[in-house]
Protein backbone atom coordinates (compact mmCIF):
# COMPACT_ATOMS: atom_id res chain seq x y z
CA UNK A 1 0.00 0.00 0.00
CA UNK A 2 1.40 2.49 -0.64
CA UNK A 3 2.17 6.30 1.56
CA UNK A 4 0.33 9.77 1.78
CA UNK A 5 1.77 12.20 3.82
CA UNK A 6 -0.94 14.76 4.75
CA UNK A 7 0.17 17.81 5.87
CA UNK A 8 -3.26 19.70 6.74
CA UNK A 9 -3.51 22.02 10.54
CA UNK A 10 -7.46 21.34 10.36
CA UNK A 11 -8.52 18.40 12.97
CA UNK A 12 -11.21 17.73 10.87
CA UNK A 13 -9.73 18.02 7.47
CA UNK A 14 -7.03 15.74 8.40
CA UNK A 15 -9.48 13.38 9.73
CA UNK A 16 -11.79 13.62 6.95
CA UNK A 17 -8.77 12.99 4.13
CA UNK A 18 -8.01 9.81 6.00
CA UNK A 19 -11.46 8.28 5.94
CA UNK A 20 -11.43 9.05 2.14
CA UNK A 21 -7.88 7.38 1.51
CA UNK A 22 -7.77 5.39 3.96
CA UNK A 23 -9.05 1.75 2.09
CA UNK A 24 -6.52 2.79 -0.85
CA UNK A 25 -3.79 4.07 0.99
CA UNK A 26 -1.32 4.67 4.19
CA UNK A 27 -2.19 8.22 5.10
CA UNK A 28 0.26 9.46 7.80
CA UNK A 29 -1.04 12.76 9.29
CA UNK A 30 0.96 16.07 9.74
CA UNK A 31 -0.21 19.06 11.93
CA UNK A 32 2.85 21.69 10.81
CA UNK A 33 4.98 22.45 7.79
CA UNK A 34 7.94 21.58 10.58
CA UNK A 35 6.69 18.28 11.98
CA UNK A 36 5.99 17.36 8.01
CA UNK A 37 9.67 18.05 6.78
CA UNK A 38 10.68 16.31 9.60
CA UNK A 39 8.16 13.51 9.21
CA UNK A 40 8.52 12.94 5.63
CA UNK A 41 12.70 12.53 5.75
CA UNK A 42 12.06 9.91 8.57
CA UNK A 43 8.59 8.44 7.01
CA UNK A 44 9.49 8.48 3.70
CA UNK A 45 5.88 8.53 1.71
CA UNK A 46 5.30 8.65 -1.82
CA UNK A 47 3.42 11.20 -2.39
CA UNK A 48 2.71 14.47 -0.24
CA UNK A 49 -0.60 16.89 0.14
CA UNK A 50 0.19 20.22 1.46
CA UNK A 51 -2.26 22.45 2.46
CA UNK A 52 -1.03 26.10 1.49
CA UNK A 53 -3.01 27.81 4.65
CA UNK A 54 -0.75 26.74 6.92
CA UNK A 55 0.40 28.47 9.90
CA UNK A 56 3.98 29.47 10.52
CA UNK A 57 5.74 27.83 7.27
CA UNK A 58 3.30 27.70 4.58
CA UNK A 59 2.61 25.14 1.96
CA UNK A 60 4.99 27.56 -0.82
CA UNK A 61 7.33 27.02 2.01
CA UNK A 62 7.40 23.23 2.73
CA UNK A 63 7.60 22.64 -0.65
CA UNK A 64 10.23 24.91 -1.29
CA UNK A 65 12.39 23.12 1.64
CA UNK A 66 11.47 19.72 -0.05
CA UNK A 67 12.74 20.69 -3.39
CA UNK A 68 15.67 21.75 -1.96
CA UNK A 69 16.81 18.25 -0.10
CA UNK A 70 18.05 15.75 -2.40
CA UNK A 71 16.45 13.28 -0.25
CA UNK A 72 12.97 14.87 -1.13
CA UNK A 73 13.48 16.61 -3.99
CA UNK A 74 11.39 14.71 -6.44
CA UNK A 75 8.87 13.35 -4.15
CA UNK A 76 5.42 14.28 -5.54
CA UNK A 77 3.13 17.06 -4.23
CA UNK A 78 -0.42 18.35 -4.55
CA UNK A 79 -1.52 21.43 -3.49
CA UNK A 80 -4.44 21.45 -1.26
CA UNK A 81 -5.87 25.02 -1.13
CA UNK A 82 -9.32 27.15 -0.53
CA UNK A 83 -8.16 29.69 -2.49
CA UNK A 84 -9.06 28.36 -6.23
CA UNK A 85 -8.99 30.99 -9.12
CA UNK A 86 -9.01 31.28 -12.85
CA UNK A 87 -4.98 30.24 -13.47
CA UNK A 88 -4.39 28.67 -10.35
CA UNK A 89 -3.40 25.12 -11.95
CA UNK A 90 -0.97 27.28 -13.54
CA UNK A 91 0.33 28.62 -11.15
CA UNK A 92 0.83 25.69 -8.75
CA UNK A 93 2.32 23.54 -11.40
CA UNK A 94 4.56 26.51 -12.26
CA UNK A 95 5.81 26.79 -8.29
CA UNK A 96 6.49 23.16 -8.36
CA UNK A 97 3.51 21.17 -7.53
CA UNK A 98 2.45 18.25 -9.49
CA UNK A 99 -1.01 19.32 -9.07
CA UNK A 100 -3.91 20.72 -6.91
CA UNK A 101 -6.80 20.11 -5.01
CA UNK A 102 -9.81 22.77 -4.26
CA UNK A 103 -10.70 22.34 -0.82
CA UNK A 104 -13.32 21.76 0.68
CA UNK A 105 -12.89 18.25 -0.55
CA UNK A 106 -16.68 17.33 -1.26
CA UNK A 107 -15.92 14.13 -3.00
CA UNK A 108 -13.67 11.92 -2.30
CA UNK A 109 -13.35 10.84 -6.28
CA UNK A 110 -11.45 14.28 -6.83
CA UNK A 111 -8.74 13.78 -4.69
CA UNK A 112 -8.79 10.00 -5.21
CA UNK A 113 -8.55 10.73 -9.07
CA UNK A 114 -6.05 13.29 -8.85
CA UNK A 115 -3.83 11.19 -6.75
CA UNK A 116 -3.65 8.34 -9.65
CA UNK A 117 -3.14 10.70 -12.30
CA UNK A 118 -0.16 12.16 -10.50
CA UNK A 119 1.35 8.43 -9.81
CA UNK A 120 0.40 7.97 -13.61
CA UNK A 121 2.13 11.13 -14.76
CA UNK A 122 5.29 10.27 -12.72
CA UNK A 123 5.23 6.40 -13.89
CA UNK A 124 5.06 7.70 -17.46
CA UNK A 125 7.63 10.47 -18.78
CA UNK A 126 6.81 12.88 -21.17
CA UNK B 1 -33.06 28.55 14.03
CA UNK B 2 -33.98 28.83 10.01
CA UNK B 3 -32.22 26.03 9.10
CA UNK B 4 -32.38 26.25 5.23
CA UNK B 5 -30.70 29.36 5.65
CA UNK B 6 -28.00 28.23 7.99
CA UNK B 7 -27.37 24.97 7.07
CA UNK B 8 -27.28 22.39 3.81
CA UNK B 9 -28.45 19.11 5.49
CA UNK B 10 -26.74 17.11 2.73
CA UNK B 11 -23.08 18.13 4.10
CA UNK B 12 -23.36 15.58 6.93
CA UNK B 13 -24.95 13.18 5.27
CA UNK B 14 -22.22 13.16 3.09
CA UNK B 15 -19.64 13.04 5.85
CA UNK B 16 -21.80 9.88 7.09
CA UNK B 17 -21.82 7.76 3.73
CA UNK B 18 -17.99 8.26 4.13
CA UNK B 19 -17.75 7.09 7.09
CA UNK B 20 -20.91 6.56 9.33
CA UNK B 21 -22.36 7.56 12.65
CA UNK B 22 -18.85 7.17 14.60
CA UNK B 23 -16.91 8.85 12.26
CA UNK B 24 -19.77 11.94 12.19
CA UNK B 25 -19.43 12.13 15.99
CA UNK B 26 -15.76 12.11 15.47
CA UNK B 27 -16.06 15.07 12.85
CA UNK B 28 -18.84 16.68 15.36
CA UNK B 29 -16.49 16.55 18.29
CA UNK B 30 -13.81 17.61 16.50
CA UNK B 31 -15.69 20.75 15.28
CA UNK B 32 -16.91 21.84 19.34
CA UNK B 33 -13.51 21.52 20.06
CA UNK B 34 -11.58 23.40 17.27
CA UNK B 35 -13.98 25.96 16.47
CA UNK B 36 -14.02 28.05 19.69
CA UNK B 37 -10.36 27.93 19.80
CA UNK B 38 -10.22 29.76 16.52
CA UNK B 39 -13.08 32.41 17.52
CA UNK B 40 -11.03 32.92 20.70
CA UNK B 41 -7.92 33.62 18.25
CA UNK B 42 -9.74 35.84 16.19
CA UNK B 43 -10.92 38.14 19.32
CA UNK B 44 -7.95 38.37 20.97
CA UNK B 45 -6.34 39.02 17.12
CA UNK B 46 -9.06 41.86 17.45
CA UNK B 47 -8.00 43.19 20.57
CA UNK B 48 -4.02 43.18 19.78
CA UNK B 49 -4.68 44.52 15.79
CA UNK B 50 -2.94 41.56 14.56
CA UNK B 51 -5.24 40.82 11.50
CA UNK B 52 -3.18 38.49 10.00
CA UNK B 53 -4.25 36.58 13.37
CA UNK B 54 -7.90 37.01 12.76
CA UNK B 55 -7.50 35.99 8.98
CA UNK B 56 -6.13 32.59 10.12
CA UNK B 57 -8.67 31.98 12.28
CA UNK B 58 -11.33 33.05 9.92
CA UNK B 59 -9.85 30.61 7.36
CA UNK B 60 -9.75 27.47 9.18
CA UNK B 61 -13.51 28.40 10.20
CA UNK B 62 -14.33 28.72 6.88
CA UNK B 63 -12.88 25.73 5.77
CA UNK B 64 -14.29 23.46 8.73
CA UNK B 65 -17.63 24.71 8.48
CA UNK B 66 -18.11 24.06 4.64
CA UNK B 67 -17.08 20.45 5.82
CA UNK B 68 -20.84 20.50 7.87
CA UNK B 69 -22.40 22.22 5.36
CA UNK B 70 -22.75 25.12 7.63
CA UNK B 71 -23.22 28.17 5.02
CA UNK B 72 -24.13 30.94 6.98
CA UNK B 73 -20.80 30.30 9.16
CA UNK B 74 -18.60 29.21 6.25
CA UNK B 75 -20.00 32.58 4.38
CA UNK B 76 -19.09 35.08 7.55
CA UNK B 77 -16.01 33.75 7.74
CA UNK B 78 -14.79 33.70 3.71
CA UNK B 79 -16.19 37.77 4.08
CA UNK B 80 -13.96 38.27 7.37
CA UNK B 81 -11.19 36.58 5.59
CA UNK B 82 -11.10 38.73 2.58
CA UNK B 83 -11.40 41.90 4.84
CA UNK B 84 -8.49 40.91 6.58
CA UNK B 85 -6.84 40.56 3.47
CA UNK B 86 -7.52 43.69 2.53
CA UNK B 87 -5.99 45.05 5.69
CA UNK B 88 -10.07 46.34 6.59
CA UNK B 89 -11.08 45.98 9.96
CA UNK B 90 -13.38 48.71 9.90
CA UNK B 91 -16.29 46.15 10.88
CA UNK B 92 -14.05 43.66 12.34
CA UNK B 93 -16.36 43.58 15.88
CA UNK B 94 -19.08 42.89 14.11
CA UNK B 95 -18.06 40.49 11.48
CA UNK B 96 -16.98 38.65 14.69
CA UNK B 97 -20.16 38.94 16.36
CA UNK B 98 -21.85 37.75 13.57
CA UNK B 99 -19.24 34.66 13.50
CA UNK B 100 -19.96 33.57 16.90
CA UNK B 101 -23.67 33.94 16.61
CA UNK B 102 -23.57 31.84 13.61
CA UNK B 103 -21.12 29.11 15.73
CA UNK B 104 -23.95 28.80 18.28
CA UNK B 105 -26.80 28.58 15.88
CA UNK B 106 -24.51 25.55 14.03
CA UNK B 107 -23.50 24.10 17.30
CA UNK B 108 -27.22 23.67 18.65
CA UNK B 109 -28.30 22.31 15.22
CA UNK B 110 -25.10 19.62 15.26
CA UNK B 111 -26.07 18.83 19.01
CA UNK B 112 -29.68 17.60 18.19
CA UNK B 113 -28.02 15.57 15.04
CA UNK B 114 -25.06 14.14 16.96
CA UNK B 115 -27.93 12.80 19.40
CA UNK B 116 -30.20 11.45 16.85
CA UNK B 117 -27.20 9.41 15.92
CA UNK B 118 -27.24 7.76 19.15
CA UNK B 119 -31.37 6.56 18.65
Amino acid sequence: MKKIALVEDNADNRLLVQVMLGDLFEVIPYESGGEALEGIARDKPDLILLDISLPEMDGNEVLRRLRADKATSALPVIALTAHAMAGDREKYLATGFDDYVTKPILEEEILISTIHKVFAGRASPA
Amino acid sequence: MNEHRDIDPTGLARLHRLGGPAFVENMIDLFFREIPVRLAAARKGEQTGDLRAVCAAAHSIKSSAMNFGAISLNAIAEKLEAAMDANNSHELSKQLDDMEEAYARVKSWLESQKASLKT
